[in-house]
């Protein structure tokens, strides 16, 4: 019996009406900054998983969530083990009361507010009624392969008002501990309102309830003048000491204030051709400095562009100048051929390295086999201030599989 | 018994066959069967017949136990199976404005062993309503309760135009339910997982189209882009990752064959160079490398009575009691 029929079985018997997945096999040969350049050759083959059934009178919409990933390094390793691998989430879900009630157990990543983009392995609740609502969320920080230290807990919720699918109002609360010392204590509001047709304004504040500062402050309005234009100016103030945890011997030293203030605009003049360009002033301890950066992307054909972009970064220790050059070409309905032309010019050399400049040149060659079946072959060259010479080689080959009525 | 239950599962499940021309042809009006749905304001409810209803003209056919003229798995008869609704609709309304006419929906309706979509799709909708607008701002939660449900691929018009890679994190920390209506988890996974294999940009070199952050030779500025902006590093990546991959590099402090980074005069007051004005400014570079707790060498000569001295802010004083130190973990390193 082939692994796609044991497959369907388990499937079915869990009650999945539909699964899709794939699984992938990867190995990049790429360079890191150890002993004047050491090439890792790692292999990593991945999965994921996305089974769904409709369910019954009480409970809807259940969802099996997974996604996992091991790696077998030839050669040496980085990192001193030969073999590793992780659970990237796996969790189960499900609604009650006819969609009211959302209850997710499992490895999984908790949004919004204050809890920012964790992963956790743990619940999460959400009840919404009339567009009232509250989020709950509990459990340990996820840490890489595994290995959650003892003491970590992590806990929070959020009230939301969604008076409208465009519209959302929201309080929210996290507390963290990490080793046994509390490394977040967090209170926040966050906003997205549209109060007329073209005008969003977004808001998002946290302040941190141990030390009586404001972590984080944003505001943004997105104005679309037109389909074709865009426009967005927003600002906002960080306190980046306080994104170190709390029981961080460093978090003590620094009262540092960050904040940034700018704009960017999207413009397509025509279908095919999209510009956009952004700028932004900055003020960091010790000066200020400004980013901002121009993007042109014209569609030639089905699936094939030629795009531009030119990037800046300013402050007070460094900087750089960037341009870039890419262009995909579809050569038939399987072959893709993609190549990326990147540099940039650095104001003042890093320490130890002299070369300031940066040029890196990757090309890639993607068969589409069929429905299920992809491959990618790439491979990029270059020299950078952290190696004289630098070449990395990717191959991908990824199956793709969904049941009943295969891949979508 | 195993075999057994292996070829019940592998068996396809039971079909309700219905030829919905012919009775079209026989000239069954739609309510006959689906009275109920012509008073249904949502789409939770049973609005298929139930057995007697089909019993009404085909009472024959099972008396002479013609089961498969209704039933595609005799061995496994079932009722209709149970549809949890997809859309926000409400059909009184809509029998009231199409004056009973179905088929300006239901254009094309299942026949036997040929499902069809139960709709139109957007084509029906679109006849009466303007829903161009949602439709390029991606307001489908307007009409769809559950988006993942079908096989959607967003269209350009609703793509996430200009410098949306930094912005999205405001968006969805305030509408972070909007954005699930698309992309599952593990979409978001792919660049915010801790446990991910690698970066999303190594393993998709063929999408140069794309806004990534870490592409091509990101690490030859990331000191730069993290002097910058260091809350998006840390947004993703502890002071301990840091730490950690300078480590594996060998350019961190006490790491095998490790230059020290520091300029001359790290060590002279009013040099310039002097690495308490540097920590000041950007402690998440010395966070980097040096973040072991109580063994960090910072803690050697700043702990109380050494000869480091006070390296606390002014401000700190103001904001924190001698008598929080003694009862604070963390401070406990430096205040013994």
């Amino acid at each position: 019996m082939s692994s796609r029929r044991l497959l369907a079985l388990a499937l079915l018997a869990a009650g999945a009406a539909r699964a899709d997945g794939s699984a992938t096999t990867f190995f990049d040969s790429r360079p890191y900054v150890r002993d004047s350049g050491y090439q890792e050759e790692p292999i990593f083959e991945s999965f994921s998983l996305f089974a769904r059934a409709d369910g019954g009178a009480y409970l809807q919409d259940v969802r099996i969530v997974a996604r996992g990933w091991g790696r077998v390094t030839l050669g040496l390793p980085l990192d001193d083990h030969r073999t590793a691998g992780d659970v990237d989430s796996l969790f189960f879900e499900g609604r009650l009361f006819q969609r009211h009630l959302t209850l997710r157990l499992g490895r999984q990543m908790v949004t919004g507010g204050a809890a920012r983009a964790t992963q956790i392995d743990g619940a999460f609740a959400r009840i919404v009624a009339k567009g009232v609502g509250a989020e709950l969320y509990g459990g340990v920080p996820v840490d890489p392969r595994f290995a959650a230290a003892r003491g970590d807990a992590i806990a929070g919720g959020r009230l939301f008002w969604n008076p409208a699918f465009d519209s959302e109002l929201g309080a929210s609360a996290v507390y963290a501990l990490k080793r046994g010392y509390v490394a977040r204590k967090d209170a926040g509001f966050d906003a997205s309102v549209t109060p007329v047709r073209p005008l969003t304004l977004s808001g998002l504040a946290q302040w941190s309830v141990d030390d009586r500062r404001l972590e984080e402050a944003r505001l943004a309005a997105l104005v679309q003048l037109a389909p074709q234009l865009q426009i967005v100016g927003d600002v906002q103030r960080t306190a980046p000491d306080l994104f170190i945890d709390r029981n961080s011997i460093f978090a003590v030293f620094a009262e540092e204030l960050r904040d940034e203030a700018g704009g960017e605009i999207v413009l397509r003049p025509l279908r095919p051709l999209s510009l956009s360009a952004d700028w932004h002033w900055l003020r960091v301890e010790g000066g200020h400095g400004q980013r901002g950066g121009f993007r042109g992307t014209l569609r030639t054909g089905e699936d094939g562009s030629l795009g531009v972009e030119l990037r800046l970064l300013t402050q007070p220790d460094n900087g750089y100048k960037e341009a870039r050059l890419f262009w995909i070409r579809r050569l038939d309905p399987a072959f893709t051929l993609t190549v990326d032309l990147d540099g940039y010019w650095l104001e003042r050399e890093l320490s130890l390295f002299a070369q300031k400049r940066s040029l890196v040149a990757t090309g890639t060659l993607g068969w589409a086999v069929d429905e299920a079946w992809e491959a990618m072959l790439a491979g990029s060259y270059g020299t950078t201030p952290y190696f004289e010479q630098r070449a990395e080689v990717a191959v991908r080959v990824a199956w793709k599989f969904g049941m009943p009525g295969g891949a979508r | 018994m195993t075999f057994a239950l292996l070829l019940a599962l592998l068996a396809a499940p039971d079909e309700i066959l219905f030829p919905h021309a012919r009775h079209v042809q026989a000239q069954v009006d739609c309510i006959v069967c689906h009275e109920s749905i012509f008073s249904a304001k949502t789409l939770s409810g049973k609005f298929l017949p139930d057995e007697g209803k089909c019993l009404e003209c085909h009472r024959q056919e099972k008396r002479q136990n013609q089961c498969g003229f209704c039933h595609s798995n005799v061995e496994q008869a079932a009722h209709w199976p149970k549809r949890q609704p997809r859309l926000k609709f409400d059909h009184a309304a809509h029998v009231e404005r199409s004056k009973d006419d179905c088929t300006r929906c239901h254009s094309r309706l299942s026949e036997q062993r040929r499902a069809a979509a139960l709709s139109d799709g957007h084509g029906a909708c679109a006849s009466c309503h303007n829903h161009a607008d949602d439709l390029r701002d991606a307001r489908c939660n307007l009409c769809h309760l559950d988006l993942l449900a079908y096989r959607l691929k967003p269209v350009s018009e609703i793509s996430h135009e200009g410098d949306f890679l930094r912005r999205h994190a405001l968006v969805a920390g305030a509408a972070g339910a909007a954005c699930a209506s698309c992309h599952d988890q593990n979409f978001c996974l792919d660049c915010h997982a801790r446990t991910a294999m690698t970066t999303i940009e190594a393993q998709m070199p063929d999408r140069p189209d794309r806004a990534f952050i870490h592409r091509n030779d990101f690490i030859g500025r990331h000191p730069v882009e993290a002097r910058a902006d260091p809350v998006s590093c840390q947004r993703c990546h502890s002071a301990s990752s840091c730490e950690t991959c300078h480590q594996l590099s060998h350019v961190a402090g006490g790491s095998p064959g490790a230059r020290s980074p520091h300029p001359s005069g790290w060590s002279v007051p009013g040099s310039g160079a002097f690495h308490g004005d540097a920590a000041r400014r950007d402690i998440q570079s010395c966070a980097s490398c040096h973040d072991q707790g109580d063994a960090s060498n910072c803690v050697r000569c700043h702990k109380v009575g050494g000869i480091g001295g006070d390296p606390h802010p002014a401000s700190f004083r103001a904001r924190h009691s001698i008598s929080e130190a003694r009862s604070d973990g963390r401070c406990l390193g430096c205040h013994r």
